[in-house]
């Protein structure tokens, strides 16, 4: 055979491999799909399907504590103290400075480490600088969205310069009176979720954006913006206040705009943490939806042992599942935990089951709601359609609407 | 154009086009249904499957 046409054979093939690739990559990619092969995928049972062994083995009696309202007020309080010092929560919290309208005047900022767009951000930044994306930076991006009035940055820092806290406000042109406090998780930015913030703006939502601490603008990194004025200090010069008061700190500002008919808070992975916790110590927020995270600290494993650090401290006050109620602890309070039941990253497979029907009676006693979800659609670490589905209803509906 | 020819070339272009759908139809962007890495990967292999595809027709112009 001359050696054109081996060559022209060998491309043909080479060519077909290509092609079944390409639809083998449609495959791996598309949810749908993509569950189906991490069901049929070995070991995929015990992982996704069947309980662990701790989780039959918990004594939910001693997680589960709260069965009255004035316990509820007292473990509070106890929590509030822990982390803010003080015995109430702090109403009078704001902002240090307030960056009116990013998105026209950005200011002054430090070299923008992903200047691609939120689009294009994946697939051509490096992993250390999309962790780094500044709303100063991208919030021209964001300038043409439907019904957006504009983007406040509101910002402070808690010790000299160390541990700064940097909160996105959207403001919507014709606003809807609710309110959605967002809360990223680890190895992002709330600008990975453009799309999200995008289509609750051009509904009416104020949103008020967070990163975890070290994420985003949550860092020193650029100085001159976040990190000179004179740190609050005191009280706050704390982890657990860095952690936690940015939520309080961007309701107290929404608050001092106007009054919201609803305030909801959605978190996602580790944000789903600060979540949890924000509602049990804040009980403004009537609706609580953490995303892929939240379980009792003995039903952690593997990747999910660095949740411990977000609540290292809160947890001997009030126990995960106690938050839990605590975030749904009266008539017209509730919270969704919703669980990627496939999710290839980390608090997947049934875990949650062997506590619910509990947890849901705790909060009903009390007069709240508490829902667990099981999200089968894809098998990722995220806030898929059929989970913001769900929690668009019930932010609409308010705390009390039925699924 | 070879039996094999046809094939990828109609596997890769059914892949791209039902891949640019679904990632359009899912917002177009990394936590849609089908994630924008996903869309890239698909179009990186179907671009695969027309170049050697071209390459061995150009060898066949050229040297038969």
């Amino acid at each position: 055979m001359r050696r054109s046409s081996i060559l022209i054979r060998l491309f043909d093939y080479l060519g077909l491999l290509f092609g079944i690739a390409a639809v083998l990559a449609v495959l791996y990619y598309w949810d749908p799909t993509r569950v189906m092969i991490k069901r049929l995928a070995p070991g995929a049972e015990a992982r996704f399907e069947q309980m662990p062994k701790g989780a039959t083995d918990l004594t939910l009696a001693d997680l589960l504590t709260l069965n009255e309202a004035a316990a509820v007020d007292m473990r509070r309080r106890t929590l509030i103290n822990k982390v803010f010092g003080v015995s109430g929560l702090p109403l009078d919290l704001m902002p240090q400075r307030i960056i009116r309208d990013v998105e026209k005047t950005p200011g002054a900022v430090k070299k923008c480490l992903s200047p691609t767009g939120p689009s294009l951000v994946h697939l051509w930044s490096r992993m250390d600088t999309i962790i780094m994306r500044g709303i100063g930076c991208e919030a021209r991006f964001y300038r043409d969205w439907r019904n957006l009035a504009g983007i406040d940055e509101l910002t402070g820092h808690m010790q000299n310069r160390w541990r700064n806290y940097a909160i996105a406000y959207f403001r919507p042109v014709q606003a809807n009176g609710r309110l959605i406090l967002y809360q990223q998780g680890l190895a992002a930015t709330y600008h990975d979720q453009h799309r999200l913030i995008e289509g609750w703006v051009a509904e009416g939502y104020t949103v008020a954006a967070m990163n975890m601490p070290g994420y985003g603008d949550n860092t020193c990194y650029d100085l001159e913006r976040y990190c000179v004025d004179p740190p609050m200090g005191g009280m706050y010069d704390k982890e657990l206040a860095q952690n936690f008061a940015p939520p309080v700190i961007a309701l107290n500002h929404a608050m001092a705009q106007t009054s919201f008919e609803h305030i909801a808070m959605v978190g996602v992975s580790s944000g789903a943490w600060v979540t949890l916790v924000a509602a049990a110590l804040d009980p403004r927020i009537d609706l609580s939806v953490p995303v892929a995270g939240v379980l009792p600290l003995n039903l952690l494993q593997g990747k999910e042992e660095s949740a411990r650090g977000i609540v290292a401290g809160l947890t001997d006050i009030a126990s995960v599942l106690d938050l839990a109620v605590m975030g749904a602890d009266r008539p017209g309070r509730r919270q969704i935990q919703i669980f990627n039941r496939f999710d290839r990253c980390c608090f997947y497979g049934p875990r949650p089951e062997s506590y619910a029907s509990d947890l849901q009676r705790s909060a009903a006693a009390l007069g709240g709601r508490l829902d667990l979800l099981f999200d089968e659609s894809h098998a990722r670490h995220k806030i898929s359609d059929w989970a913001l589905r769900r929690i668009m209803a019930a932010i609409d509906g308010g705390a009390e609407r039925a699924e | 154009m070879s039996a094999s020819a046809r094939i990828a070339l109609a596997l890769s272009l059914a892949a791209l086009i039902v891949a640019v759908a679904l990632w359009w139809s899912g917002g177009a962007w990394q936590y849609g249904a089908l994630p924008t890495r996903g869309l890239v990967r698909v179009a990186s292999f179907a671009m695969g499957a027309a170049v050697c595809i071209g390459l061995a027709a150009w060898i066949k112009r050229r040297f038969s």
